[in-house]
């Protein structure tokens, strides 16, 4: 079968997922115990947003290009307003450098007052007009959350309902165990190492849910395929040809969640390294982290809990059974397993061929002889295979 | 490529692709204002930004009505401020008030509640001619008594004494035939409350300017209120707005900036003064009032507002109107007269009709500030924030910056790949944001919507969900080249089969992002917005491009050598694959 990079490549069913599932699950058990525990018992580091507080940002060089030192920031802060502020820290680099001071909240007066210190002391770089600030109360950060769990629970409700018409509702309760395994996971990677959490991160968290749905979805579109008109036959049984889909569709979630996560990469960067702090940075890192999650969940968790559910339903494992009986009769099914790379929905596929042509024929104007010509040549080895 | 006679579809797609793209440029560069740039966002463009929450005293849902009375009210305000492009948007519970431009900090102290409160009218009313007025009395048709000649603005002012069998007052649509120049109204310079003394934590700037209005203009000599009245400039922001003095007399303009009244005190401290002189004070504020609703006129054409007082409300009216018998009484709201009509009887037990020759819109309005003037509604400011114009650049072209990495990253990964699959994958990306950037001007030119960071953030996002359908499609193609097919007779296999897989997970995409939309608040919107909008592009630009683009690549022979497609080492597994089934079949056979 060669190297691990051709098998995956190959995607012929050479990696025994489904059948190892408990070691999935275990794993996964153990790291959603360690994330709840630590929501739990550490909590989260919350920003600004969530307990109030005013953050006042401006360049980090004078108007003569001269650096400006984080301790006359705070000197300027304390003569300002007689008080000292929580944090100043210099972010970002080059041209985007800035300070930042982070305060307990202050009134318009205040920041006015602050400002004007500020623009007189230290001269930054556009004078009083280039000081941005921010004040936020302390409900809001609370509010922007409530609202994204309402968000949460619409969606969850939203998608079940819109995969169990697509799909089955089996597969809709397995991509929401999926899902809702990406959100804990996330959520508590952001407790375990201390990231702060922001208005822009809850954001980010939500939409990961669209994102890991995607790629369960793409997974699952082909376990339908595989498996349509399987309890007919007694070749394999769902687990296998579900853990033939995933084989197949491999190379495609690596490839999705790769391709999305490198646009992802590119935020990341500039709001790290550009930028210091704000939104970018917020929801480059918790989409990093949760396309991540969510790409090892479609493949880890999706699949083999829907093979659970499956292997429940009394059909399934009749199914299950006669596949047994047959192979013990000495069929080699190993070699019928082995690699195949099959779709037992020609006959659909083919229907929609059919459909497409007419459709273009009735539609378009000289018919497209070397089309149907390539359909009518493609047909035959496809057909022969089975 | 020499196209084959196949191939007339794939172009029927891209013409029907090129036409939507001009359709697009065309309405944006010859509708509207023509100009080609989207509509940034204050955390883009520097400007303040306020978000309000609304919140009643019992903890409850604000009602929508409330909250539309509101955001009216507090944009009145934010115009009176008098910079440009500024609004205010509902969102939820919230009022977010953008004001765009470096000179924006005033927007943050326009929270308070609204204020509405009766005020005897202690003077004629004085046009507000021509700018500052040295002299008080103007030639033009002093809007008193006897004018019936109704006008189309709202009522504001004194009232002929017509015959009235209820106790009512006549509101009379002062601004009969206005004055030549009067007219020059300001944007609508309409506003606030009135706290007794400049709020806390207002811009020095600003509390000086109040202290200097109020000096003049609640002035408590009349010779100054007198001057105050003659100078002051109906067309100008009011620093008054919703600052002014209830204990104080106010010289104050009408809601159109017609005419001038100088005001009596609403009630005072002083303990010379009777608790029950209500010679001067009506002692009345919008707390006192019921409710309000406007109806047609019983008597004659027109229709009236019905005005009911709480209790203790309707006592203290009685004993005000039956100090002021034809006296004109002004109704003020956020220190502007909205409505200045004549007593004609005394008013006992609340009810009172306020009658005048309105419109239906008048008489609405009129209730309305009646009703709602003192909201029931009180503000707290959630998140204030003033983004300095430079930081705005700066954030703008962080996530520019980021958007090309992002896509350089994709492009060369799309290039390693799958080679010219790679170049079509990267055409098709720039075509998707060629739509895109056509969508966000008419957008914003549209609806109003703006690109924040947050949305950048979105788009970035979405480029990742965009090639997303690329990749299956091309994986799905792999497949069918591994299956043994050609590059030629794979395409529509693949298409047909990846297609569903594409719609259905732009589908969950899509109802993530519309339910995103929909119900959170803040930053939120702007990024599923343009997410959801992103993922619909995407199955345009899919299934106009892409596809037909790859089609017509399949049926050129050049392009379609494994060397250029990146199928080789797919090809070569078909081969292989080829020969072992056929092998397997015949032992299967056998």
């Amino acid at each position: 079968m060669g190297s691990l990079l051709s098998r995956l490549y190959v995607g012929n069913g050479a990696f025994d997922i489904v059948g190892k599932r408990k070691r999935w699950y275990t794993t996964s058990a153990i790291i959603l115990l360690i994330c709840i525990g630590s929501m739990v018992f550490q909590g989260f580091n919350l920003g600004i947003d969530f307990k109030g507080g005013t953050k006042v940002q401006m360049a980090a060089v004078s108007a003569t290009s001269a650096p400006i030192e984080v301790g006359s920031v705070e000197a300027a802060f304390k003569s300002a307003l007689g008080q000292e502020p929580a944090a100043v820290q210099k972010v970002g680099s080059g041209d985007s450098a800035s300070i930042q001071i982070r305060s307990s909240a202050l009134d318009t007066a205040q920041v006015l007052k602050l400002k004007t210190e500020l623009a007189t002391k230290l001269n930054p770089k556009g004078g009083q007009g280039s000081i941005s600030d921010s004040a936020v109360s302390a409900s809001w950060g609370g509010e922007i959350t409530q609202q994204a769990v309402i968000a949460l629970i619409v969606f969850f409700i939203a998608v079940v309902l819109f995969l169990a018409l697509y799909f089955e509702l089996h597969m809709a309760i397995a991509a929401l165990v999926a899902v809702f395994h990406d959100v804990v996971i996330t959520a508590g990677v952001y407790s375990l190492i201390g990231f702060e959490v922001t208005p822009a991160t809850v954001i980010g968290l939500l939409t990961i849910l669209g994102f890991s749905l995607y790629d369960t979805v793409v997974v699952f579109d082909k376990v339908k395929e595989n498996t349509r008109g399987l309890l007919g036959l007694t070749r394999r049984t769902y687990a296998e040809a579900a853990n033939l889909a995933l084989n197949q569709t491999l190379m495609r979630s690596i490839n999705t969640s790769l391709i999305a996560l490198l646009p992802v990469i590119g935020l990341l960067i500039v709001g790290v390294v550009v930028l210091g702090v704000g939104t970018l940075q917020d929801l480059a890192l918790v989409q990093l982290t949760g396309m991540f999650v969510g790409a090892l969940s479609s493949i880890f968790i999706a699949t083999p809990v829907l093979v659970d559910l499956k292997n429940r339903d009394p059909k399934y494992k009749a199914q299950a059974k006669r596949v047994e009986t047959r192979r013990a009769k000495g069929v080699s099914a190993a070699a019928a397993s082995e690699s195949e790379i099959e779709s037992s929905d020609d006959e659909v596929l083919d229907a929609d061929l059919r459909r497409e042509k007419a459709m273009a024929a009735a539609a378009s104007v000289p018919s497209r002889t070397a089309k149907s010509a390539d359909v009518r040549r493609g047909r035959p080895s496809g057909k022969k295979q089975r | 490529m020499a196209p084959p006679a196949g191939q007339i579809r794939p172009a029927k797609y891209l013409a029907s692709f090129v036409l939507i793209v001009v359709a697009l440029y065309a309405l944006v560069f010859f509708t509207g204002n023509g100009s080609a740039k989207p509509k940034l966002g204050i955390d883009l463009q520097g400007g303040t930004l306020v978000t309000l929450t609304a919140r009643l005293a019992d903890g409850g849902q604000p009602s929508e009505e409330a909250l539309t009375r509101a955001r009216g009210l507090i944009e009145t305000r934010v115009n009176g401020l008098g910079v440009s492009g500024a609004e205010v948007v509902r969102d939820g519970t919230n009022l977010v008030i953008t004001v765009p431009g470096a000179d924006s900090e005033g927007a943050k102290s326009l929270g308070q509640t609204a204020f509405l409160a009766f005020r005897k009218v202690l003077s004629q009313p004085i046009p507000a001619g021509v700018q500052p007025q040295p002299q008080q009395p103007e030639p033009s048709t002093p809007p008193s008594a006897g004018n019936p000649s109704s006008s189309v603005a709202p009522p504001s002012s004194s009232a002929p004494p017509q015959g009235r069998p209820a106790p009512a007052l006549q509101g009379q649509p002062s601004s009969s035939t206005p004055p030549p120049s009067s007219s020059t109204a300001p944007p609508s310079s309409t506003a606030p409350s009135t706290p007794p003394s400049v709020a806390p934590g207002t811009d020095p700037k600003l509390a000086e300017e109040i202290q200097a209005a109020r000096a003049l203009r609640q002035s408590v000599d009349q010779n100054i209120l007198q001057q105050a009245a003659a100078m002051l400039d109906c067309t100008k922001p009011d620093p008054l707005i919703g600052n002014d003095d209830l204990k104080l007399p106010l010289v104050a303009c009408d809601q159109k900036g017609e005419f001038k009244y100088i005001l009596a005190p609403v009630d005072t401290d002083d303990p010379a003064v009777k608790k029950d002189d209500f010679s001067t004070f009506s002692r009345l504020t919008g707390q006192d009032v019921d409710n309000a609703v406007a109806t047609n006129n019983q008597q004659g054409a027109g229709f009236v507002v019905n005005l009911s007082f709480k209790s203790e409300g309707g006592e203290k009216w009685g004993k005000f109107t039956s100090a002021n018998v034809n006296q004109p009484v002004a109704v003020v709201l956020d220190g502007k007269v909205v409505s200045a009509p004549n007593i004609q009887s005394a008013i006992l037990g609340g009810n009172t009709e306020i009658s005048g020759k309105f419109t239906r819109k008048e008489a609405d309005n009129l209730a309305n500030v009646l009703k709602y003037g003192s909201l029931p509604l009180s503000f707290g400011t959630s998140e204030a924030q003033t983004i300095s114009p430079t930081l705005g650049l700066t954030y703008l072209k962080a996530g520019l910056i980021a958007g090309g990495i992002g896509l350089a990253l994709v492009f060369v990964y799309c290039m390693f790949y799958y080679r010219l699959l790679g170049i079509l994958t990267i055409l098709s990306l720039g075509l998707s944001a060629l739509i895109i950037y056509a969508v966000l001007v008419l957008l914003g030119r549209w609806i109003g919507f703006t690109l924040d960071l947050a949305g950048i953030a979105g788009f970035i996002v979405a480029i990742g969900i965009t090639a997303d359908s690329f990749i299956v499609f091309f994986e799905r193609l792999k497949d069918e080249v591994r299956e043994g097919r050609t590059f030629r007779s794979a395409v529509p296999r693949a298409w047909v089969r990846s297609r569903r897989t594409i719609l259905s997970a732009d589908a969950v995409s899509f109802i993530a992002a519309a339910v995103l939309y929909v119900i959170a608040v803040g930053q939120v919107k702007g990024f599923a917005f343009t997410l959801g909008m992103s993922t619909v592009l995407d199955l345009v630009v899919v299934f106009l491009v892409t596809h037909p683009l790859v089609a017509m690549a399949s049926h050129s022979k050049f392009l379609s050598n494994p060397k250029f497609s990146g199928l080789g080492g797919a090809a070569r597994e078909g081969a292989s694959h080829r020969a072992s089934t056929t092998a397997k079949t015949a032992v299967k056979e056998a």
